[in-house]
C-alpha cells in the first residue's frame, strides 16, 4: 500500500473503496475492509470490515466479520462478529451474527439469528452494578444516578426493529403512560373507567418488542 | 472526482463498470468497462478484457484493451491480449504479446 501513494500521482486512500458510479456484477472476496459508495450485485465474501456508504447499494450474500450498513442491502448477512445498521441504513434480507446492532432510523425487513455466545463486553451493566453497590452505603444522592436504569433494552441481545413512526407513536404513549400513570381510581369511580386504565397500562409495552415481525419471513 | 480503490488482496469475479476512475492492487476477472482512467499497480492482475477511456499499466493484463484515448504500458509490466487504442506508449523493459491496433 505505501507503494501505491508513491507511485500513483494522488495519494490512494488505504481501504478499498467502490466508488459511487461503479457498478459490480459478480464476487467480490478479500481479505482486507471494503467500502461500498456504488453498486455491487452478486456476492461478497470478506474477512475483514464491510461498509455500504449513504450511496451504497448492495444486491448479494453478504458475509464478513463485521458488517456496517448506512445505505441499501437486498440479501442475506452473514457476520462473524457484529452487523450494524445505521440511521438510514435499509436492509431487507436475513442477518446473523453473534451481535447485531440497529439504530434508530434504520429499516430492516427478514429475521434476525444471533448466533454463538460470544461474550460481550458489558462496560453499562457492569457499571450500573457497581453503581447500584456503591448506592448501599453512599448518601441518597443515588437519584441523579437513576435515570441510567432503565436499560433494559440495551441488555437484551436480540434486536428492536424500529419504524420511526412506530417508535414515534410508541413514545408518546410509553411517555404518557409514564406521565401519568392511571391511577387506581377512586373505588366510586365506573366500571368503564377501570377498564380503560387497564388497556392503557398494557399496551406500552407492545410496540418496542416487535418478535413477531423478526421471526416472519 | 471520487476513486475506485480494488485492494491488494480483494479478488473481484465479474463484471465491472462505471464512470470513475479505477485503481488496482488486487486481482480482477471478467469484464472492465469505464469511461475514465485505469491504473493497474504494480500487484494489480487483471483477467479480463478492458474497455476504456485511457489505461496505464504496471502490472499484469490477460485480456484485450481497449481504449478509446490512450495505452500505456510501464516497464515491467506484463500485458497478453490486443490492444487498440489511438495512442499507444509501450516502455523499455515491458513485456507484451499481441496486436496492436491504432486504428481506433
Amino acid at each position: 500500500m505505501a507503494r501505491t501513494s508513491t507511485s500513483s500521482s494522488s495519494p490512494v486512500p488505504p481501504s478499498t473503496t467502490i466508488g459511487p458510479t461503479l457498478h459490480v456484477r459478480g464476487r467480490i472476496l478479500g481479505e482486507e475492509d471494503l467500502r461500498i459508495e456504488g453498486r455491487v450485485d452478486g456476492a461478497i465474501e470478506l474477512s475483514e470490515t464491510l461498509i455500504v456508504e449513504e450511496s451504497g447499494i448492495v444486491v448479494a450474500e453478504v458475509q464478513a466479520r463485521d458488517v456496517v450498513v448506512r445505505g441499501i442491502v437486498v440479501g442475506n448477512v452473514t457476520a462473524t462478529d457484529s452487523v450494524t445498521l445505521d440511521a438510514g441504513a435499509k436492509l431487507m434480507g436475513d442477518i446473523e451474527a453473534p451481535r447485531v446492532i440497529l439504530a434508530d432510523g434504520a429499516a430492516f425487513k427478514g429475521s434476525v439469528k444471533v448466533t454463538g455466545a460470544a461474550p460481550r463486553p458489558r462496560a453499562r451493566t457492569s457499571a450500573g452494578a457497581k453503581a447500584n453497590r456503591s448506592r448501599a452505603s453512599a448518601i441518597p444522592r443515588v437519584r441523579a444516578a437513576r435515570p441510567e436504569a432503565p436499560v433494559p433494552e440495551q441488555d437484551e441481545p436480540t434486536v428492536v426493529v424500529r419504524r420511526k413512526d412506530v417508535q414515534a407513536a410508541g413514545r408518546g404513549e410509553t411517555k404518557a403512560a409514564k406521565k401519568a400513570p392511571p391511577r387506581p381510581a377512586p373505588a366510586s369511580a365506573g366500571k368503564a373507567t377501570k377498564k380503560k386504565a387497564a388497556k392503557k397500562k398494557v399496551r406500552p409495552k407492545v410496540p418496542s418488542r416487535k418478535k413477531r415481525k423478526v421471526s416472519r419471513r | 472526482m471520487a476513486n475506485t480503490v480494488i485492494g491488494s488482496t480483494i479478488v473481484i469475479d465479474g463484471e465491472i463498470s462505471g464512470e470513475e476512475d479505477l485503481t488496482v492492487l488486487g486481482t480482477v476477472k471478467g469484464r472492465i468497462g469505464l469511461r475514465e482512467h485505469i491504473h493497474v499497480e504494480p500487484t494489480g492482475v487483471i483477467e479480463a478484457n478492458i474497455e476504456t477511456a485511457t489505461i496505464t499499466v504496471e502490472g499484469t493484463v490477460t485480456g484485450d484493451i481497449h481504449a478509446t484515448e490512450r495505452a500505456e504500458l510501464k516497464s515491467n509490466c506484463r500485458v497478453v491480449g490486443d490492444i487498440r487504442a489511438p495512442r499507444i506508449l509501450i516502455a523499455d523493459g515491458a513485456s507484451f504479446k499481441g496486436n496492436v491496433d491504432m486504428e481506433g
